[in-house]
């Protein structure tokens, strides 16, 4: 007697959630800040290779995104905040992310060597690399200065716009290197305050977790001050104008003022985090207002 | 679900999936074209 067993029907991954595996959220400030940093370049760029440069920044931001869902499915799964994601709640398999991610990241560096220049192409190969390998699969389940380290692979998106323009990277776009580097750890640490359950059940050594909320406070505090120094230090370096020296002062102050509320505070039992969430949101506006006001200065001038 | 529902969801995925992967490729295909003509451009201009 032959027995037949059904055969269970592979279904496909929709193609929003290969969409969703590229963090299009996050990417939001990756293409502006690349944006900002390209039109804030002394040399004008082609709008077809502009534009090109932006995708393939964004494709490549989108590649190192599916890339850490790959290896992060596990953890993921056990946080409220990203069980939703294709992975870990079951609608795609690991394979067809992992092949996705592999070839958005080669698509997007051929097509920026091909279209832009090598300077842009291997910078944006390194922050890909940076992503994947330094920060998602060496630091962040290790240490509690994952994010610290890892910010790197954020901040180069501005480095990467620049050098599309130019084909070359000087002193100011290093300084905006800086800025998004030393931004990340106060912005994440905030999340991390008010999400802290969250990353203590997935296990992973988030400074809150590890040290505590009194010293993460401390934290957010110390690095709100080198972050402000590296926004404001192109203007008296002559790199910007006023416009922008003016606008990175204050919104500067705002982020201290921010930093400070969450730094000299101790949460009790029940607290609703409101100084924390508020600092987090401030911080995305913060950096999408300062680039903004680059781009403005060099309009102005 | 039945099969028939599973075969059927299986399918539309299939479709879309193809559908917007050949807009993507009509999407590649002229930037690539636009890309050859601005870079002679530029290349005859300097």
């Amino acid at each position: 007697m032959t027995t037949t067993t059904a055969t269970p029907t592979i279904l496909p991954a929709d193609w929003r959630d290969f969409l969703a595996l590229t963090k299009p959220r996050v990417m939001t400030l990756v293409v502006f800040t690349a944006l900002c940093g390209m039109l804030a370049a002394p040399v004008p760029i082609h709008p077809v290779l502009g534009f090109t440069a932006i995708l393939c920044i964004t494709l490549g931001a989108g590649a190192a995104g599916a890339l850490n869902q790959w290896y992060e499915a596990d953890l993921d799964a056990r946080m409220r905040r990203t069980r939703g994601r294709p992975l870990p709640a079951g609608r795609m398999d690991r394979q067809s992310a992992l092949h996705f991610g592999v070839g958005l990241a080669g698509f997007s560096l051929g097509l920026m060597y091909f279209a832009i220049n090598l300077v842009a192409t291997l910078i944006l190969a390194a922050s890909i690399l940076f992503y994947v390998f330094v920060y998602t699969i060496w630091l962040k389940r290790r240490t509690p200065q994952n994010i610290v380290i890892g910010g790197a692979a954020g901040a180069f998106p501005p480095v990467i716009g620049w050098a599309a323009a130019t084909g070359d990277v000087t002193l100011l776009p290093v300084l905006l290197f800086a800025l998004i580097f030393l931004w990340t750890p106060p912005h994440f640490w905030a999340l991390a305050l008010f999400v802290k359950t969250d990353y203590a059940n997935a296990g992973v050594p988030m400074l809150p977790v590890v040290a505590g909320e009194r010293v993460t406070r401390q934290q957010i505090g110390l690095y709100t001050l080198p972050m402000a120094a590296a926004a404001v230090a192109p203007w008296p370096l002559g790199l910007v104008g006023p416009v922008y020296g003016v606008a990175a002062m204050a919104l500067s102050a705002v982020f201290a003022l921010l930093a400070a509320q969450v730094a000299f505070r101790r949460s009790g039992e029940g607290d609703r985090m409101v100084p924390e969430k508020r600092l987090f949101k401030y911080s995305i506006l913060y950096l999408f207002l300062i680039f903004g006001a680059l781009v403005a200065d060099r309009w102005v001038a | 679900m039945n099969d028939d529902d599973s075969e059927t969801l299986v399918r539309r995925r299939q479709r879309d999936r193809a559908r917007l992967m050949a807009v993507l490729l009509g999407v590649f295909v002229i930037l690539i074209f636009a890309i050859s003509v601005v870079k002679m451009q530029l290349a005859h201009g300097s």
